[in-house]
């Protein structure tokens, strides 16, 4: 069974002054520490297990044909499926934390959070790291996520009524859902730029909410 | 040449055919549309077990393709050898678990998949309604792929859970039933 | 001595209060645990600490002591959502990385909540999950050692339908499958 890194610091020296609440800085003294064996689930400590990704690909499309219901455009098309990545999202965030134990703190700056998500999270859910982060040159609160092949995209043939569609949108919505989780909201959408070599190649355009231009500001 | 078991044969594409991705990327997505079903269908959960069971059905005669191009294996003889590949090489590829099978009715034409493991289902804990707990198959999103991909091989079957350790069971099982084999040189869409 | 949890407590990032118990052997019932005025109050206190420390807080999620009051050490911990979690320790010795471990434990508990996919994250209701309750209380009770031994190599996260005894000492039974429940092994003649 492996376990997690026991981080060699002490966490609280602060507290080692205190009378009565002695707080040793490791645990040599094995006998309690034992006693005391961490207690939580196996399954949390070891890497997530894989899947075929044909699997994924065949749930996403079911899930996109549902998604075309009753669907008055491409838009709100797009809405749904990016609502349902920021359900995946929400849960990728908590997931990432365990996975990554040494990437996952808590992000204070955009730029940091952006490299996490480029790599740590983009890695951990999507199997590689994104292509690219790049920051818009003209607007200071965009930023852009490059994708040469994401795989939402890798295995949907998009119905011709619907040609614009960007199935990407998916993975905007988990984007969406990390920001907001670690405290910058920001919208997020998904832009198909089609080279010659990458047909696929998307950018996901992330643009921050006012809010956090301020909060960066008073950072500086 | 030594003929291979379903085993050596779903071990084999898992390990050497099968591209990856990350398991919770399935369990999450998949967790992301039945959400979503019952805030559609206002949690009538029949009615989202009717829609898992559709989307299933879509997914499997899709799927069987994908099985038969990777394994080439021949033609199943029984509704055992059925079962076992169903298990053995289906489950494994598509969900790396391979289901035990018991419970064959003594015409051999049921028998229970019974799930020890179950990725789809990581983490969930139905909704506290009193409703959920009774009414929704949380996975029932595999009885179709199972019905719809057996079609495709001329087999009618049933397929339906009959319990699940989500609705505090003790083990999460599959029925399967074969109602009829289908004629085999049916013509798609003729009269 | 070792120390003994006496106050757990979630809160969100709102601050709205998530979880809030206290393991109090002086309190006999649930209710009583719930309730209890004096470990909401700490648990309150505990927040106006985090947000005096965050401006100048390293990026980790360990807040170390926050204060001490009434006998009861608290403790904190932020998870990268935003969340707090909150311990009170009565008097005695603790280790540093053993506190760490326990945040942790209670962390992943947590972290499995969310993962349910029918659990919604955005709403500020308290925490009303059977699961996360008896994974917590599994937690605590070990560390507190009111626990039979047995039950600590259990696994504490749910989500695994695994049967709740080891796996090497069952055997299962499945004769009649609707009736199927692990048999211990020494049973089995």
């Amino acid at each position: 069974m492996s376990k997690l890194p026991t981080p060699s610091r002490a966490s609280s020296d602060k507290s080692s002054s205190h009378p009565g609440f002695a707080v040793r800085s490791s645990a040599t003294s094995s006998s309690l520490a034992s006693r005391r064996a961490t207690v939580y689930d196996r399954n949390m400590n070891r890497r997530a297990p894989d899947l075929a990704l044909s699997t994924f690909a065949f749930l996403f499309s079911e899930m996109v044909q549902y998604s075309q219901k009753n669907v008055k455009g491409v838009q709100e098309m797009e809405n749904r499926l990016s609502a349902y990545g920021y359900h995946v999202g929400q849960r990728v965030l908590e997931l990432a934390t365990v996975r990554e134990i040494k990437n996952a703190k808590r992000e204070t700056r955009v730029l940091g959070l952006l490299q996490f998500i480029n790599t740590t999270i983009w890695k951990a859910i999507f199997g590689k790291v994104a292509d690219a982060l790049e920051k818009s040159k003209d607007q200071e609160d965009e930023y852009m996520i490059i994708d040469n092949n994401p795989v939402a995209n890798s295995y949907i043939s998009v119905p011709k009524e619907l040609s614009s569609l960007d199935c990407a949108s998916f993975q905007a919505g988990v984007i969406e859902a990390v920001m907001d989780g670690c405290q910058f909201p920001a919208k997020i959408t998904a832009h198909s730029v089609p080279t010659e070599l990458y047909p696929l190649k998307t950018v996901f355009l992330v643009k921050l909410d006012p809010l956090v231009i301020e909060r960066e500001k008073y950072m500086r | 040449m030594a003929v291979r078991t379903p085993r050596q044969i779903g071990e084999d594409v898992w390990k050497t055919r099968i591209e990856k991705v990350n398991a919770e990327l399935v369990t999450l997505t998949y967790g992301s549309v039945v959400a979503q079903l019952c805030k559609d269908f206002t949690n009538d959960y029949i009615q989202v077990n009717e829609q898992l069971d559709k989307m299933g059905y879509n997914i499997g005669i899709r799927l069987i393709e994908d099985i038969l191009a990777r394994t080439n294996s021949e033609r199943c003889r029984s509704f055992k050898d059925t079962a076992e590949m169903i298990s053995k090489v289906g489950f494994k590829i598509f969900l790396n678990i391979t289901p035990a099978i018991l419970n064959w009715s003594q015409d051999n034409k049921q028998f229970s998949l019974i799930f020890d493991d179950n990725p789809l289902s990581d983490f969930v804990e139905l909704p506290d309604d009193g409703k959920a707990i009774n009414e929704l198959w949380y996975s029932n999103i595999l009885c179709g792929v199972l019905r719809g991909a057996l079609e495709m091989v001329q087999l009618q079957v049933e397929a339906k859970f009959v319990s699940d350790v989500l609705r505090g069971d003790d083990t999460t099982e599959m029925r399967v039933t074969l109602i009829r084999v289908l004629e085999d040189e049916m013509p798609v869409g003729d009269e | 001595m070792p120390s003994a949890i006496r106050l757990l407590a979630l809160m969100g990032r709102e601050n709205n209060p998530l979880y809030v118990r206290s393991f109090d052997p002086t309190l006999s019932t649930e209710d009583d645990q719930k309730t209890d005025l004096r470990y909401h109050f700490l648990a309150h206190i505990a927040l106006d600490v985090f947000a005096a420390r965050l401006p100048t807080k390293s990026a980790d999620s360990d807040f170390g002591l926050l204060f001490v009051q009434d006998g009861i050490a608290i403790y904190g911990w932020m998870t990268n959502t935003g969340v707090k979690i909150i311990l009170g320790f009565s008097s005695g010795e603790v280790i540093g990385s053993e506190i760490r471990s326990i945040f942790r434990a209670i962390h992943f508990a947590y972290i499995s909540l969310v993962c349910n996919a029918f659990y919604d994250v955005d709403e500020r209701q308290p925490i009303t999950s059977r699961k996360f309750d008896i994974s917590v209380r599994r937690i605590v009770e070990a560390w507190n050692g009111t626990t039979p031994p047995a039950a600590r190599s259990v696994s504490v996260l749910p989500g695994s339908p695994k049967p709740a005894t080891p796996v090497e000492n069952v055997v299962m039974s499945y004769s009649d499958s609707r009736t199927a429940t692990p048999v211990a092994q020494t049973t089995v003649s």
